[in-house]
């Protein structure tokens, strides 16, 4: 397991190193001078050159690759060229409201995806095991663009359950931040009715973005118990007599739950994708609107920054899940007790 | 799949602009767009193109990951420690900020969004390619066809092919349904450059703008695009 | 089969849905609790000498005001915070008298030394309040002829001016003459391009990034006192969602509507829709480097192939008008002859016959994806001027791309035909023709002269406009450039776009502003 770990890390240096230097360069290769894009109508010519000085631009390549290294770690971000904000204080708004609505739409979706494979494997017939199927499978079969605005209109529009989007109330003050991640702020603070406020806004962009993780889960686990080891498992407690629910509770879950963390961590950086798209139709302040926003404007540092946070995180999360997929495979395990 | 040979009307004409606007009547079934154009035609197109540009892009990808596999299940250690860490880079990555990125260097244009799709999607192929492999190869009756001297051509014809075959059709089910899944949205993010390029995605984005106005407009192409993602599922060899 | 069925029942239970309208009931009743306005995207920075999106200017009209300002609906000059003023026989000095007993929203009352922080920080780069971080382009732009500010007594002070310049006076009423409390610098330091503090009739209160900006009611304001006790300018990024929102009372007021939407919303009692002309023009740029298009014929062909009129009705969806000369309507030396460029797809043919040459390669046009309030919808604009030319036998490539990039190429040249617009700053004529035509304009990199037109006698004639302050013979000046402007066509106006804003019909007091800033300051329940 160490052994494991230590590979990872290096794995994770690695990808580090490999990532910064594509982002910076990718960064350089911009067709568009991002000093001169910030201006839509007057470009203040004799004010672009000061600018470049000032922001250390016109300093040698290793020079900038190196500053960007340090600024990297030291969380000194710069300043978005758009709204003159700090990247870091940027981040710290963004990246909870993301996180939460992407690790409750990983919960809703990893839940939902084992209970359908579950059901198709254990009981049911033909029907309900292939309405089971194509509905753990939506996220495959209808897009997420095209989902997002068919529960706003259903969920937020006719049945009024849900807010049209947005985070949380306009006329009170969220939780305070402690976290950023604002049901977290809420247990921490006490505040009941904020909890309820915040849950309320979460968690229709949430189910709506679940749709995905929920696609991966069902294929991948459906594929699993049909495996002959796994089927040969369900066959011999079968036999012995065990009803659906032990065996699902009792055995097939083990059995299930290394792969299911797996796809979820993978499936992480699909979500923040997806959490784009969610964020859109939601008007959900998040990350994903925030990076995509600021590649659209050649907002250069929050661009280069917050890239290569991402795909950190990206990669921390599938490291993470890989760690614990091991903890939990019964496989892995020195006299794995399932075979 | 017709639709590059047949359509009902010239879906990129500007033919009826009398007719905007309004839903669906003979001989424009799905209705007639805000320009003027026969939405029936262009969803018809759009499918066709949908489905073409997603399998090239499939293609792409399997065939991409089969040199990395190549490349990695060589000799040389360095080598595939190397594949595996740039395709681990890519792992999750999200295609819509892949697309985003590339757009900013290439031009916008339908193929750019092959690119995209193709490179987005090796991480996924690659790792079900490389479990697959290594199952086949460590499969008792490929070692018994080696242990009998079977050349390596011999081996991967008669006895990990026709074992492969089935499994590939699967992972390239997968592939081909999120590229296809990738290809709309991107396209509906308006990356396809052209705006008159009918595919699915574009049109959907195209015409949610009016969808206040004709919903049938929006209606007919989102449906027809999960029809073909749900159709895909069901493919068989 | 089942999966089927499903996304029908969605689609079906979804399209009726739409047909039947979402908004029968609006959920709050009509209030002066909250006014909340929804747009598009958020804004950049609230200083209003940095800024020049329209999020920022419309989020800081509410809170900032300046020394005079345009009066309601109209383009003539009152008096604002400046109770009088006087401008010298030889256009050189205006003094302004400050009104008394206005107070910003941090207390610090309004005297000649706290009005002229915001100007004097805008012209001495060694002001504290000249940030390094801050560009100041407007100021470089609009005001350069100001040659110094100084106070005359405590409350009076006088702008001395290098030249005179018609078109100051209507500067001064825009956002980057806006006065902010010099106080709010030493409040909050580095984030003070985020804490605008001005003297209008609602004051900052909170900004949530991409979310909302909270503002509240100044109580202590000086003028007629506004009713709504809070004001909310938040973001909905989707226009389809944010239209929704309103028809469902969650939001109050909105912009961005799409004007394919406007004839269905005609019979919704609960959204009350407001569309006039904006100052603002589309224009198709002619790249004259292009060695096709330096020639005149080709020019010529491709502008008598396009019917204005339908492009406005069909391409923007109503959302606007046919542009006949490269200058809103009304507009000093705006001609009397209203058919500059006719349509006129025959002689286009026979002169597409004629240069059969320089058409054998598809021509490119160049456009943006993001909608611009000349253009609400660029790519279906690029798609129906694509359909036209093609029916007069040219060959067009569309290429979109994002606003930036496609900014980036008609400032270095790399384009053949290209959409752009512009968005009149203040009202005057020199601020369209000078960007437009002026050779000044036309410096690879930087240019707003996108079809890089250079010629002395029009850079003559813009001069000459720029000093001549008797109105009538600036007119006159004025047409003899736009004669020039048809001969040459450098590039040919299409249309311009209406200013469009929705409001819950529970609310009153509102009105489109000339100059398109919003003012919600006087917004009150029916």
């Amino acid at each position: 397991m160490l052994g494991f770990i230590g590979r990872k890390v290096a794995y994770l240096g690695f990808v580090y190193l490999l990532a910064s230097v594509a982002i910076f360069a990718a960064m350089k290769l911009i067709p568009e001078d991002p000093l001169v894009a910030r201006y839509g109508k007057h470009v203040p010519l004799e004010k672009i050159e000061a600018e470049r000085e000032r922001l250390g631009l016109d300093r040698s390549l290793g020079g900038q690759f190196w500053e960007f290294h340090i600024r990297f770690w030291s969380g000194d971000w710069e300043n978005s060229l758009r709204t003159g904000r700090p990247a870091a204080e940027d981040l710290r708004k963004y990246l909870p409201a993301t996180i939460e609505l992407s690790g409750l739409a990983m919960l809703f979706g990893g839940g939902a995806g084992i209970a359908v494979a579950m059901y198709s494997r254990v009981r049911g017939n033909e029907f309900s095991k292939k309405a089971a199927m194509s509905l753990g499978g939506m996220g495959l079969i209808v897009p997420i663009f095209w989902i997002g605005i068919v529960m706003l209109v259903i969920f937020g529009v006719w049945l009024e359950w849900f807010p049209m989007g947005g985070r949380f109330g306009m006329l009170e003050a969220p939780p305070k931040a402690v976290t950023g991640l604002y049901l977290v702020d809420c247990l921490l603070s006490g505040s009941w009715g904020k909890l309820a406020e915040a849950l309320y806004y979460l968690l229709l962009p949430s189910c709506c973005l679940a749709v995905y993780p929920m696609a991966g889960v069902t294929a991948m686990l459906y594929a699993r118990l049909k495996e002959p080891e796994v089927d040969a498992l369900y066959v011999s407690l079968r036999s012995k007599g065990y009803g659906s629910l032990r065996i699902v509770f009792g055995h097939l879950l083990r059995v299930a739950s290394a792969p299911v963390v797996t796809v979820l961590g993978t499936t992480f950086g699909g979500l923040l994708g997806g959490a784009f798209l969610t964020e859109t139709v939601f008007s959900w302040p998040g990350i994903g609107r925030y990076m995509v926003s600021s590649i659209i404007e050649r907002d250069l540092f929050v661009a280069q920054y917050l890239l290569l946070m991402l795909i950190l995180l990206i990669f921390c999360v599938a490291f993470f899940s890989d760690v614990v997929a091991k903890a939990l495979d019964p496989r892995g395990k020195e006299g794995g007790d399932e075979r | 799949m017709l639709g590059f040979f047949a359509t009902p009307f010239d879906p990129y004409a500007q033919a009826f602009l009398d007719k905007s606007f309004s839903g669906g009547e003979w001989p424009h079934l799905f209705g007639v767009d805000k320009l003027g154009r026969d939405a029936l035609s262009r969803v018809w197109l759009g499918a066709a193109n949908t489905l073409s540009y997603a399998f090239v892009a499939s293609m792409g990808t399997l065939a991409l990951s089969g040199f990395l596999l190549w490349l990695e299940r060589g000799r040389s250690r360095v080598l595939s420690e190397g594949v595996r860490a740039v395709v681990s880079l890519g792992v999750g990555f999200p295609v819509v900020l892949l697309g985003l990125l590339l757009m900013v260097f290439m031009e916008r244009e339908p193929e750019t969004l092959i690119w995209a799709i193709s490179i987005a999607t090796v991480p996924l192929a690659f790792r079900q390619l490389r479990v697959l492999w290594i199952e086949q190869d460590k499969a008792v009756y490929t070692e018994a066809s080696r242990a009998v001297g079977g050349s390596s051509w011999h081996v991967l014809r008669y006895s990990i092919w026709p074992n492969l075959r089935p499994q590939l059709l699967e992972i390239w089910k997968l592939v081909f349904a999120v590229a296809i899944l990738e290809l709309s949205s991107l396209s509906f993010l308006g990356l396809g450059g052209d705006p008159r390029w009918a595919e699915l995605g574009a049109i959907l984005a195209d015409q949610r703008k009016s969808m206040n106005l004709q919903p049938m407009l929006v209606f007919w192409p989102g449906l027809v695009l999960s029809f073909l993602l749900w159709q895909t599922r069901l493919l068989r060899a | 089969m089942l999966s089927r069925l499903a996304s029908l029942g969605i689609g079906v239970v979804f399209a009726t849905g739409l047909f039947s309208g979402c908004g029968e009931k609006t959920s709050a009743e009509p209030s002066d609790e909250v006014f909340i306005f929804a747009r598009g995207s958020d804004a950049q920075k609230l200083d209003p000498a940095d800024v020049e999106d329209g999020e920022s200017v419309n989020t800081l009209a509410q809170i900032c005001e300046g020394l005079v300002r345009f009066k309601s609906g109209t383009s003539e000059i009152e008096p604002c915070l400046a109770e009088a003023y006087t401008i010298s026989e030889d256009g050189l000095r205006y003094r302004f008298k400050l009104r008394p007993g206005v107070e910003f929203h941090d207390g610090t009352p309004l005297n000649a030394d706290t009005a002229l922080f915001s100007f004097l920080r805008q012209m001495n780069e060694e002001h504290p309040g000249h940030l390094e971080e801050a560009s100041f382009s407007y100021w470089r732009y609009l005001y350069q002829d100001i040659e110094k500010v100084e106070k005359v007594s405590d409350m009076e002070i006088e702008f001395r001016l290098r030249e005179p310049n018609a078109s100051l006076i209507y500067s001064l009423a825009v956002f980057p003459a806006y006065l902010i409390s010099p106080k709010a610098l030493d409040t909050y330091g580095d984030a003070f391009q985020r804490n605008p503090v001005g003297t209008g009739p609602y004051r900052f209160v909170e900004w949530r990034p991409d979310e909302a900006i909270l503002m509240e009611r100044n109580d202590l304001y000086w003028g007629e006192k506004p009713t709504m006790k809070r004001l909310v300018m938040t973001v909905v990024p989707d226009n389809t969602v944010r239209l929704l929102q309103l028809k469902k009372g969650a939001i109050h007021g909105m912009d961005g509507l799409q004007p394919a939407e406007i004839p269905a919303l005609e019979n919704d009692e609960t959204v009350t829709v407001y569309q006039d002309v904006g100052l603002n023009v589309g224009y198709l740029v002619y790249n004259l480097d292009v060695e096709r298009l330096a020639r005149k014929e080709v020019r010529e062909a491709i502008a008598l192939a396009i019917d204005r009129d339908s492009l406005a009705k069909v391409g923007l969806s109503g959302g606007g008008r046919a542009a006949n000369y490269p200058l809103p309507v009304g507009f000093l030396g705006y001609p009397e002859n209203e058919d500059a460029i006719p349509y006129d797809p025959e002689r286009a043919r026979e002169l597409v016959a004629r240069n059969a040459d320089a058409f054998e390669e598809p021509i490119r046009l160049n456009v943006m994806i993001d909608p611009r309030p000349y253009f609400p919808d660029p790519v279906s604009v690029a798609s129906f001027i694509q359909g036209e030319l093609e029916k007069v036998g040219i060959e067009v490539d569309v290429v979109s791309s994002d606003f930036k990039a496609h900014l980036d190429d008609l400032r270095n040249g790399e384009i053949e035909l290209g959409l752009i617009g512009w968005i009149g700053d203040n009202g005057d004529t020199d601020n369209f023709l000078s960007v437009f035509f002026a050779s000044w304009a036309a410096e690879k990199g930087t240019a707003t002269n996108y079809s890089f037109y250079r010629n002395d006698e029009m850079d003559g004639l813009l001069r000459a406009g720029r000093r001549e302050t008797d109105m009538a013979k600036r007119g006159e000046i004025y047409e003899r450039a736009l004669e020039l402007w048809r001969r040459d066509l450098p590039i040919l106006p299409l249309v311009h776009g209406d200013n469009i804003v929705a409001l819950n019909s529970g609310y009153e007091g509102f009105e489109l502003q000339r100059i398109a800033d919003l003012r919600l300051g006087w917004i009150r329940p029916r």
